[in-house]
Formats: C-alpha cells, structure tokens, sequence
C-alpha cells in the first residue's frame, strides 16, 4: 500500500514538474523554416515502390526473352524443305548404289531427318524400277551396283 | 473516423504526399519534443530539435526500409538532431548544477528536485519519464515511439521512478 502512494505522489510531482503544456505542430511555420525539406517533400523524386518496381522488373525480363526468341528466329538460317534437299541430293547422288551409302543417308538423316532418308530410299527404288516379288539379296545388292 | 496507419501515410510521403507527411508531424510532434526535452532539458531548444528531425527525416525518408517503424526511426532521428544541438554530446545537466539542490522541502524546492533526480537517471529512463509524463502517453504508444515491448517500457519506468523517489527522500523530501 505504501508502495501504490508512493507511486501516485511521485505521479503527480513529477507530471507537475515536466509538463508544460502539449506542444502543437505548425505545419506553416515548418514549412517556412524549412524550405528545401519542403521541396524535396513534394518533389516525388522518390524511387518507386517496391511492387512497382518488381512488375517493371519482369515486364522488363519478358520483354527482353520475346525479343531474344524473335531474334533467333529471324538469324538462325532456315534451310531448303527436306523434300527440295533429296532433291539436292538426288542430283549428287547420281546412282542408287551412291544414293544407298551410308555416307548419303547419313547426309539426308542430318538434313530432314528420318523422312528425308524414307525419301532418298523411295527415289532409289524408282530409279531402279519395278522390281519382282521373289528377288535374292544378292540380286538386289547386284543391281544397287549398277552390274 | 479511424486513423490512417503510419505506413499508409509514409508510403504516401515517400511519393511526395506533403498532407501525408504533416499528418505523421502533427501524430509524432509531442513525442519527439518530449525525446529531444529529454535529452535538452528546454522545451524550446527540444521544439527546435524535433522540427530539425523532421527536415532530416525528409531526406533520409526513402532509405526508411520498414514503414510499420517510422515512429521508432523517427525517434531516433530526433534523438541525434537534439544531440547535434547541443554541439558535443554533453548530458542533460551538469554536475554543478545538481550541486544547487535546495534544502528545504517546499513545492517549489520538489519540483527543483524532481528535476534533478530526473537530470540524474540514465538516458533511456529519462526518455521514458518525459514520454510518459510530458503528454500523458500510454504504453502502448511510448511502445510505438521507442519500438521496444510495453514490459520494457513498464521496467523503465519504475526503475526511473524508484531512482527519483529514493534521491527525494535522500534529499529531505517525503511523500506527501
């Protein structure tokens, strides 16, 4: 109990002692006291906000990944279809025998794939014609030799 | 009608809302005085000081990282404008003027002596007493301003205080 009186005459004395008063702002007066501050306050030369700046971010980066896309697409050299470059190499190639190396399939299979190669080997058996149900490995090697 | 929160208003400071900043003056302006007077021992000189933490708050406003802080970080600016005022970072009072303690108990000699037991704590406690007793500050807002917990606050306090009793009675004073 003493202790809680000791505690309010203290309250008191030291309230008495300290306040004088609520002090008030005067935003005017600042202002005028202070001009530059008041400037650079209402200037808004202030970075942007942090989720702005996070969007302006990725909008940058997505910006930045389209073009790089549209620029590999435009640079990066779009060769002639697969059926002009059996062509190409039809034309090379003058015999079935050279078509049906494995030196000219492994160049259609690196320029149109797997098609090109199916291709190469129908272009091959129409140069050699029709040919007769029962035919012997050998007959069919003979003839890719031309002999 | 509901306040707006302090980091509503700073971010509208930040982008350059004048209204915004004096509304964060006008909640703080008692406070900071009450920090710098801690610290200054005149409540004009502490006026000065916390209007000067306001023009450097200004500046140092966007490097403020936690807006849910300004009051603490606001505190601490004031604190340093009211030490920068008195040129090197000299106490509250001097020695000397603690020596001009009066003798005799009347009102007048208490508050004398309340001031100087006041002069005497330590800067934190000091801190607190002027939050707590310059404009009647709750916990709860003296815990915004400082940033420390309402338990630490209520330590302050009645260590501040059992210090200012036990320097009154040392000095012929008792309760009344």
């Amino acid at each position: 109990m003493k202790k809680q009186k000791d505690t309010k005459w203290l309250d008191e004395l030291i309230s008495r002692t300290i306040n004088s008063g609520k002090p008030e702002f005067d935003p005017q007066k600042w202002k005028e006291k202070y001009p530059e501050e008041f400037r650079v306050l209402i200037s808004s030369m202030q970075p942007i906000p942090k989720a702005k700046h996070a969007w302006h971010r990725a909008a940058q980066l997505a910006v930045a990944a389209a073009i790089i896309i549209v620029v590999a697409l435009i640079v990066v050299p779009q060769g002639p279809k697969v059926h002009d470059r059996t062509q190409e190499l039809s034309q090379v190639a003058q015999s079935p025998a050279e078509m049906m190396t494995l030196m000219s399939l492994n160049i259609a299979y690196r320029r149109g794939g797997m098609s090109a190669v199916e291709k190469q080997y129908q272009k091959a058996f129409e140069m050699l014609g029709p040919r007769q149900t029962n035919i012997s490995v050998q007959q069919l090697m003979a003839e890719f030799d031309g002999t | 009608m509901p306040q707006k929160p302090d980091s509503e208003l700073v971010q509208a400071a930040i982008n350059g809302d004048a209204d915004s900043f004096t509304e964060l003056c006008r909640r703080y302006y008692p406070a900071m005085v009450a920090i710098a007077h801690s610290v200054l021992g005149d409540k004009h000189r502490a006026e000065d000081a916390a209007q000067q933490a306001f023009a450097n708050a200004v500046r140092k406003l966007p490097q403020l990282r936690k807006t849910k802080r300004f009051a603490a970080w606001l505190a601490a600016i004031c604190r340093n404008a009211a030490l920068d005022s008195v040129g090197s970072r000299e106490k509250f009072c001097t020695p000397d003027d603690l020596s001009a303690i009066a003798a005799k108990p009347n009102e007048n000699d208490a508050a004398d002596a309340v001031k100087e037991a006041i002069a005497r704590l330590p800067a934190a406690q000091r801190e607190v007493i002027f939050l707590r007793f310059y404009d009647g500050m709750t916990y709860e807002r003296i815990s915004t301003v400082l940033g420390i917990s309402e338990q630490a606050i209520n330590g302050r306090l009645r260590r501040a205080k059992k210090k200012i009793a036990n320097y009154l009675r040392r000095n012929g004073f008792v309760e009344v």
